[in-house]
């Protein structure tokens, strides 16, 4: 027992000398949490880094102010060596865990898209969950402009992506996109509000930038976004209103739910695809003089409303087809299902895509009419 | 016999289960993706031959020599200069492979946890307790296995669930696209691990139980180490799908990529900690093997005295070939393959052949004498 003792105080004393373990502390208020990053390129070809960070103030008093948030920048040849530099700058270390947000400008998306999220992959204290999102414009002029609703602006673009089911278009996702064997891909794209509209100057989903081999190459609207996404099952959050003017009046419906499946064929090998999708609406709003509270009517509409759909499917992968820009994951459908015959064309997809023949099949039922018939 | 401490069939499976899976997780299931591919997540299935075929040669050397590890028995087999200087040969290459396990522990925390931490203020505590724990003996070590590792496992379920939301079942599709070829340079590039059960030959000694439950719990911890190489490997191929060759740590970042509800995140850090007590018992067994090989090897009365002397060593060795992670990556997928068949397959093999071939020439000659 006494030998216990012995080394039981010896153990006590060598740890307390261990873990006093003040002299490097670290305290919350000597760090500056990174919230959101926008990357830009400027005309001489130098990159322009701009970081949102939040630095938690000590509390004095009653004070209501406990975090500032402020928008650093800097120009340089690397990411690395702006963020050197904006270390400089700032009193605090930058602390990377809770990037949420990563904002590219048009510009440095068209240039070189992977060269932009590169520096938050490699570093060891990222993670890949922060949100890819293309700013139409200057990311700059975002990070510096005022949040609407939320605290801080990454905040607000990180809510924004969340609330309206973009939360897939992570860094990963991009990463295996960018290995992916459609070569080209969709990501959220945001612009300001038009200038007559209220609030003034505030960011809006502006619907989706098309990629294609690491270069930023088009946008879409939000109609053609909310297509695009039902392709890939994406979870439709009341996005894709479809109208249909009568001599009466307008018939709008919304998208409950979405189910989609790419059938791949390979005929004499002829390359064949067929959309399958399946459409749940719900009726919005209805200033025609028909009630569709009578199934006819209703199945009168479903018609209807499955040739709207399909025109506008048809036209716009027609439209991305003659490009060669695969947005919909067709290549992904016949690798899977045809792995030998897609071997052999997978160098050249984006020619290949151009002839693939694709038969779209829209389902539509409506759900139901709505509280007041 | 230096070794007075019993072993249950389920305390062999426990430290055999924390000595492989602790590092095969580090960086495993992406170096075996680079290589095999989209169907990485079948290999370890394959290459359960090679644990079989490991386990066998093992349980038949086992068999004829009960209560006695390699060290003891390679003399007996081959005579006894050949025997010690191939003993020798063993025990030089498990203190290289602990100290390479120990720069990998390093490593980890260096880069992911603790960036700023000078590496000997946390590979000293390890080195320290597994040498305590190495002197407490097997039993002990067995017992200490069988209470973590339970609690281990349901952690890591608790992980396994929270990953299902990001997970893409698309990621694993299509299958078998280049035939088998892969998976046999797979089965190849990971047979170092399938054929690690050779170190059950230091634990069957020890087990309190009959030659048929021990060939049983050796099968069992086979199939459950294959098992859990499936899982290290198909967790982070349904997050990183095209891009997990190019992780570093695969399922350390699976876990960073959690996040429910919006606030739930951030948690990787609960699998860290409990990682530690993996590498734990993995680092207490091979410095047990170590110490007690020594001991065996040079007849000492007792291998406690031996214990931290080796942990020195094996310090000392590490901070030598404290390399950079790209060197840990290529010694793993380049040289450790060659490098484990020796004493892994070969060594072992040659042994029960030899063993055999003795044992019949002496039926023949006794029965030459004594008809």
């Amino acid at each position: 027992m006494k030998r216990f003792w012995r080394w039981a105080w010896l153990w006590i004393i060598c740890s307390t000398v261990l873990l006093s373990g003040c002299w490097d502390r670290q305290d919350i208020n000597d760090k500056a949490f990174v919230v959101g990053t926008g990357i830009d390129h400027t005309e001489d070809g130098q990159i322009e880094m701009t970081i949102e960070v939040i630095a938690p103030m000590q509390q004095s008093g009653t004070s209501s102010h406990e975090a500032k948030n402020l928008v650093f920048s800097h120009t340089g040849a690397t990411i690395a060596d702006c963020l050197t530099q904006i270390e400089h700058k700032i009193s605090r270390t930058l602390y990377w865990q809770h990037d949420n947000v990563i904002l590219i400008g048009e510009k440095a998306a068209q240039n070189d898209l992977s060269a932009s999220i590169n520096y938050l992959t490699v570093n060891t204290a990222t993670r890949l969950r922060p949100l890819v999102v293309l700013a139409d414009g200057k990311a700059r002029d975002y990070m510096a402009g005022k949040p609407s609703l939320e605290y801080s602006l990454s905040e607000n673009i990180r809510e924004l992506m969340t609330i309206l089911g973009y939360q897939k278009y992570t860094v990963n996702y991009v990463l295996q996109q960018l290995k992916g064997d459609e070569g080209s891909f969709v990501l959220p794209l945001i612009s300001k509000t038009k200038p007559g509209d209220l609030p003034p100057s505030t960011i809006q989903i502006a619907g989706l930038g098309v990629i294609q081999n690491n270069h930023f190459i088009g946008k879409m609207n939000l109609a053609d976004a909310a297509l695009v996404m039902n392709v890939q099952k994406d979870r439709a959050l009341k996005r894709g209103i479809y109208s249909l003017t009568t001599d009466h009046g307008t018939v709008t419906l919304s998208t409950e739910n979405v189910t989609s499946k790419i059938k791949p064929h390979i005929e004499d090998g002829h390359w064949k695809a067929t959309v399958v999708m399946d459409y749940q609406f719900n009726i919005e709003e209805n200033t025609t003089d028909v009630s569709f509270s009578n199934y006819v009517k209703v199945s009168q509409l479903e018609a209807e409303i499955e040739e709207i759909v399909q025109d506008k499917m048809a036209n716009m992968i027609e439209k991305w087809k003659k490009e060669g820009v695969d947005l919909f994951g067709f290549a992904n459908a016949f690798h899977i299902q045809f792995p030998e015959q897609w071997k052999r064309v997978k160098d050249d997809w984006a020619k290949k895509f151009s002839e693939v023949d694709v038969e779209i099949q829209i389902q539509a039922s409506v759900l139901r009419p709505g509280n007041l018939r | 016999m230096l070794e007075k401490g019993r072993l249950s069939g389920l305390q062999m499976v426990c430290i055999y289960f924390g000595s492989v899976v602790s590092t095969y997780w580090l960086t495993m299931p992406s170096i075996t993706d680079a290589v095999v591919g989209r169907d990485s997540w079948m290999t370890p299935i394959f290459s359960c031959v090679i644990s079989i075929l490991v386990v066998k040669v093992v349980l038949k050397l086992h068999e004829l020599y009960p209560k006695q590890t390699p060290i003891e028995y390679m003399p007996q087999i081959i005579g006894r200069i050949p025997g010690k200087v191939l003993g020798f040969g063993f025990l030089l290459y498990l203190l290289h492979i602990t100290s390479v396990i120990s720069s990998e522990y390093t490593d980890l925390i260096n880069a992911k946890y603790l960036p700023q931490t000078p590496s000997i203020a946390f590979l000293l505590p390890l080195l320290l307790l597994s040498g305590y724990m190495a002197r407490q003996g097997i039993e002990v070590l067995g017992r200490f296995a069988f209470v973590t590792i339970f609690y281990w496992g349901f952690i890591f379920l608790i992980y396994f669930f929270l990953t299902i939301p990001d997970m893409n079942i698309r990621y694993l599709l299509p299958m078998f696209e280049d035939g088998f070829t892969p998976h046999l340079k797979g089965i190849f590039l990971t047979h170092g691990w399938s054929s690690q059960a050779i170190f059950l030959s230091f634990m069957l000694p020890y087990m309190n139980a009959g030659m048929k439950t021990k060939k049983l719990w050796s099968f069992v911890a086979v199939a459950y180490i294959a098992f859990d190489f499936v899982a290290a490997i198909i967790v982070p191929k349904l997050i990183f799908g095209t891009i997990l060759s190019d992780i570093a740590y695969p399922v350390f970042q699976a876990t960073e990529y959690i996040k429910i509800a919006d606030f739930f995140e951030r948690i990787d850090l609960i699998l860290m900690a409990d990682w530690i007590i993996l590498i734990f018992v993995k680092e207490s067994f091979y410095v047990y093997m170590l110490s007690l090989g020594l001991a065996q090897l040079f007849h000492l009365s007792d291998y406690r005295p031996v214990v931290f002397p080796v942990c020195i060593l094996i310090l000392v060795i590490s901070l030598w070939t404290q390399i950079n992670f790209s060197e840990i990556v290529f010694f793993l997928q380049s040289d450790y393959p060659y490098y484990t068949i020796m004493y892994h397959e070969a060594v072992p093999l040659l042994l029960l052949l030899i063993a055999w071939v003795r044992r019949k020439m002496n039926n023949k000659t006794s029965r030459g004498t004594h008809p």
